[in-house]
């Protein structure tokens, strides 16, 4: 088991129901009562708070920093601006992704990469040539999520950064109690929500803060098991989940290009060379072999199959992760990854990677259910995603 | 438009100098691009102080190529031949010199080891026969034994007899020295240690390796087969600069154009392969071939934009052993230093030799140990010559200059910079010399010391690593500087190396120009 965050003492003390998991080698609260849905609702109707220092971080610096970002990533970096956030994949030499992460612009010589996997070592690997330091910075930086409908009304109480000004995926440097953090409007929710991030030794001060100014907001802190169903909604993938990172995996088959789990929009084929840049051009050629989508059960005949045999339906509450075939017609042609019952939607939703052609919206499906001893076959629907999106994401 | 050439070489060193020669020659147009005012690199010579010239960097061409020196007609370019004795290891109370012939060494041997002497004429004899069969090989591109070309494999076989020609024990022995550590080999010959430690001062220096390093043996065969295919040349009159000046009016006859003060910044390259260079005013040039004669890290990972290169390629280029360990100290001296123990009827021809300080073999690794840690060695490895005895041109008269390269100083220290430590390190060089050179402290006018820091500064050099990167056993022939490379043409189509850094040595003995020339025109034909 893992070790505590910088922000440890003040997840164990709220942490009732002592459900832990590890992340990345540090403890992670799953939920913080005994049950996850109240954290859920914070996060759609007022705000969560979360302890996100588990992610890696490195800091690009140098002459060559976006030279060297323009050729590891997949993305066009040189268009990202300083003070912008960019959602980025890297891939190996085979075009097949290794992770994902967000990119921080600071300057063409300065950038910051999160990472839901160790990426040092990649990373390095490919520098030979380019002047630029790469610094894992993952344990000198603490990071809170603070995520919902009335984040920005508690962050405005506890800080004079131009938040109102600030657009999603750019960030603002500021004061927040005293400290200096780094505000960015990002999340892993789909929701309006920000992300602040700070040295290790003045996490506490900072949660401190938001917690006491989140008090006549409803504000909860929150676990994974919440963000996880609120990930599903908002239609974002997860690594080791919903794919695979080509260095981890056991086949060639569990390998992925970025456009088959629906992240071809990162990739950049029309700059010069980065890593995995020929392999992605010929296959793209061929054409690819699958595609993530958002599917959507048919409530009407999963309770018609409870029904038959005596049951009323059964909903999965907390975000299921396992792989789930999914047939057109007597064939299978994919599975589902991760699903749940959105409480917001009132929907049974679902992430699938299926066979290209079997993935535009409205394609009809059937997706495997085990129902009392027995796997049946439910209808489903391909569906566009992300499957909730509010305007105050963006606004 | 850009301008077009045949062949556009980097840097005008005596290999870039050298290959450019022989290009011009085929009837090739070709340009040498030099960063700096004058040619030469390395091979210079400069004031130190007013009045006082040296050779800054080295002053040795006793492994300058026959073959080389006789096709560019260097015969009467004011070169002497090779000084006798070659070399005088300093030791406690006696010197060992060594004398050009074998036996005559011998002799001077006896005084330290009776045994020693009786086995140093088969020794070097076991040596001369070594170089005498397998030296061919040093003026050729070695075989890829990758794809081997029918060409190569034709090399390959001769190489084969020749190594049979040697005999069944005198191949079987050499194929296994050239894989041993320097005192393994020289242990199972000679007891003496100061033998042994002059013998492989000589081998190791500007090495980051010590004499227990595995390996360390092979650099004893490649310093007598170079010596053995040599000129038997002493010193330039006039100091390096003048055998620099001598090979570009060498090149001038067949038209070579060299252009001073233009550094070039970039080699261009699109899809995999070179066009030309850019030069750092902006201008490009474009020529079929581009054959870079700087190290295969500036090379490959400063010059070439990296995401054209392959990764595979860079990291190989990355992991060259290519840490500078040598400082360069020139001294002007204000009379000629005394040496306690040169003295007698041969102290003329004494004081024109080359001197070791390195005892024994434990000295010399000792010293090495340093290098492991990020620390200069406090007992450095010495060598020194004082070319103004031969050459009085150097300095005013009746004063001199006395040129030292000293080991081990790493370029990358644990702590501090060479700006720092470069003094103290000069001071316990000084300290030690001062024991054989009772006088030398009071005599220096002026000091110039060039840590590994500005070697890398001023003369290009790579981590200052006076042979681009070291002679060990995976980064000599097949595999000098990598394997993929090591025939002169690099995994870029058209971009040629011809530098220390590839076969078959780093230092001043002009093969690898030659041979890198050689293999350009060969592929030209196809
Ligand atoms: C301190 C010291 C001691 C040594 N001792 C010995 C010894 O005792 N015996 C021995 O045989 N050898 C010795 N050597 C090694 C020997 O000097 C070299 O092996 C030899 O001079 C290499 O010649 P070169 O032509 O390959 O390279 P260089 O002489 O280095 O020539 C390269 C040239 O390229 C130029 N250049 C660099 N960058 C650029 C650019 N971007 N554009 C254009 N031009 C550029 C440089 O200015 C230089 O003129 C010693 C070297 C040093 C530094």
């Amino acid at each position: 088991m893992g070790i505590g965050t910088a922000l440890h003492n003040k997840t164990r003390e709220l942490c009732q129901s002592l459900r832990w998991k590890e992340w990345a080698g540090y403890f992670a609260v799953e939920s913080y009562g005994v049950c996850h849905l109240p954290e859920y609702y914070a996060i759609r109707e007022q705000a969560g708070i979360m302890d996100i220092s588990p992610l890696y971080k490195y800091e690009i610096k140098g002459k060559d920093a976006s030279l060297f970002m323009n050729y590891v990533l997949a993305k066009d970096v040189t268009k990202i601006k300083p003070k912008q956030v960019s959602y980025c994949v890297w891939c190996d030499e085979e075009g097949k992704v290794i992770d994902d992460g967000t990119v921080f612009c600071f300057s063409s010589e300065h950038y910051r990469v999160t990472a839901a996997n160790p990426a040092l070592r990649w990373f390095q690997e490919n520098s030979p040539g380019f002047e630029v330091e790469i610094e894992d910075v993952s344990e000198e930086i603490a990071a809170i999520s603070l995520q919902g409908p009335k984040s920005r009304d508690i962050l405005k109480r506890i800080t004079s950064a131009p938040l109102d000004e600030l657009k999603y995926f750019w960030f603002t440097e500021d004061k927040l109690a005293q400290v200096d953090v780094l505000i960015s409007r990002t999340g892993y929710t789909g929701d309006l929500g920000y992300e602040i991030w700070m040295k290790v030794e003045e996490a506490e001060k900072c949660w401190d803060k938001i917690m006491e100014a989140g008090k006549d907001y409803g504000l909860r802190p929150v676990g994974l098991m919440a963000l996880d169903m609120a990930r599903v909604e908002a239609g974002f993938i997860l690594i080791d989940v919903d794919f695979y990172s080509s260095k981890h995996t056991m086949t060639e088959s569990q390998k992925s290009f970025p456009q088959e789990i629906s992240l071809g929009w990162t990739v950049s084929l029309k700059k010069p060379h980065f890593v995995g840049k020929k392999a992605i051009q010929e296959q793209k050629r061929q054409g690819f072999k699958y595609q993530l989508v958002g599917i959507e059960i048919d409530w009407d005949d999963l309770e018609r199959a409870y029904e038959e045999v005596g049951l009323p339906p059964s909903l999965p509450h907390s975000a299921w992760r396992c792989m789930v075939p999914i047939h057109h017609k007597n064939r299978q042609v994919g599975y589902a990854s991760s699903g749940c019952w959105s409480p917001n939607l009132k929907k049974y939703i679902a992430l699938a990677t299926l066979e290209a052609p079997y993935a535009k919206i409205g394609t009809d499906l059937t997706m495997e259910e085990t129902i009392e001893f027995s796997r049946k076959k439910i209808k489903a629907k391909v569906v566009k995603k992300p499957f909730f999106n509010p305007a105050r994401k963006t606004s | 438009m850009a301008e077009k050439y045949d062949v556009a070489i980097i840097g005008a060193g005596h290999n870039g100098l050298i290959a450019a020669y022989y290009l011009a020659k085929a009837g090739k147009k070709v340009v040498v691009f030099e960063k700096k005012e004058n040619v030469g690199g390395r091979c210079v010579t400069e004031e130190i102080t007013e009045g006082f010239r040296s050779s800054v960097c080295l002053d040795d061409i006793s492994l300058f190529s026959k073959k080389v020196f006789q096709d560019l007609g260097l015969k009467n370019k004011g070169i002497s031949a090779a000084t006798d004795p070659l070399a005088i290891s300093l030791l406690p109370g006696k010197a060992l010199i060594q004398w050009r012939s074998p036996q005559k060494f011998a002799q001077e041997i006896a005084t330290f080891s009776e045994k020693d002497a009786k086995e140093y004429p088969k020794y070097h004899e076991f040596m001369d026969k070594v170089a005498k069969n397998l030296g061919i090989a040093c003026a050729k591109t070695p075989p890829d034994i990758l794809n081997l070309p029918h060409s190569d494999l034709v090399d390959l076989g001769k190489y084969w007899l020749k190594l049979r020609k040697m005999g069944k024990r005198d191949m079987l022995e050499f194929l296994r020295a050239a894989s041993m550590s320097a005192r393994d080999f020289l242990d199972e010959w000679f007891e003496s240690d100061a033998l042994k430690g002059l013998l492989a001062a000589k081998a190791l220096m500007g090495n980051a390796l010590g004499p227990y390093s595995p390996g360390t043996a092979a650099t004893l065969f490649l310093q007598h087969i170079l010596s053995y295919h040599s000129a038997s040349l002493g010193h330039p009159q006039g100091g390096m600069g003048k055998l620099s000046e001598a090979l570009e009016q060498a090149g001038q006859t067949y038209k070579v154009e060299v252009r001073k003060e233009n550094e070039v910044q970039e080699i261009l390259i699109e899809e995999g392969v070179v066009k030309g260079v850019l030069l750092q005013d902006g201008t490009e040039i474009h020529s079929q071939v581009v054959a870079s004669s700087l190290d295969p890290k500036t090379t490959f990972l400063k010059l070439c934009s990296p995401p054209k290169v392959s990764l595979k390629l860079r990291n190989l280029v990355k992991n060259v052993k290519s840490q500078g360990v040598s400082t360069k100290i020139n001294l002007a001296l204000k009379e000629l230093p005394h040496i306690a123990l040169v003295q007698g009827a041969e102290k003329e021809a004494l004081l024109s030799a080359r001197y070791f300080i390195a005892p024994s073999l434990e000295y010399l690794e000792k010293a090495f140990d340093a290098t492991k840690y990020g620390r200069y060695s406090e007992n450095p490895v010495i060598q020194f010559i004082l070319p103004s005895f031969i050459d009085p041109s150097l300095a005013p008269k009746n004063k001199h200059v006395l040129s030292i390269t000293a080991q081990c100083t790493p370029f990358r220290l644990r702590e501090g910079s060479w700006a720092e430590h470069q003094d103290k390190f000069a001071d316990i060089v000084l300290e030690k010399l001062g024991v054989f050179l009772p006088n030398l402290k009071d005599i220096i006018e002026h000091r110039q010391v060039l840590s590994p820091s500005d070697l890398e500064a001023n003369f290009s050099l790579n981590e200052g690593h006076i042979y681009h990167l070291d002679h060990t056993m995976d980064q000599l022939f097949l595999m000098r500087p990598i394997p993929g490379s090591a025939q002169y043409r690099t995994p870029l189509d058209n971009l040629y190396l011809c530098g220390a850094g590839t076969h078959p040595a780093g230092m001043v003995n002009g093969l690898a120009g030659h041979n890198a020339a050689q293999k350009i025109l060969k592929d030209w034909k196809g």
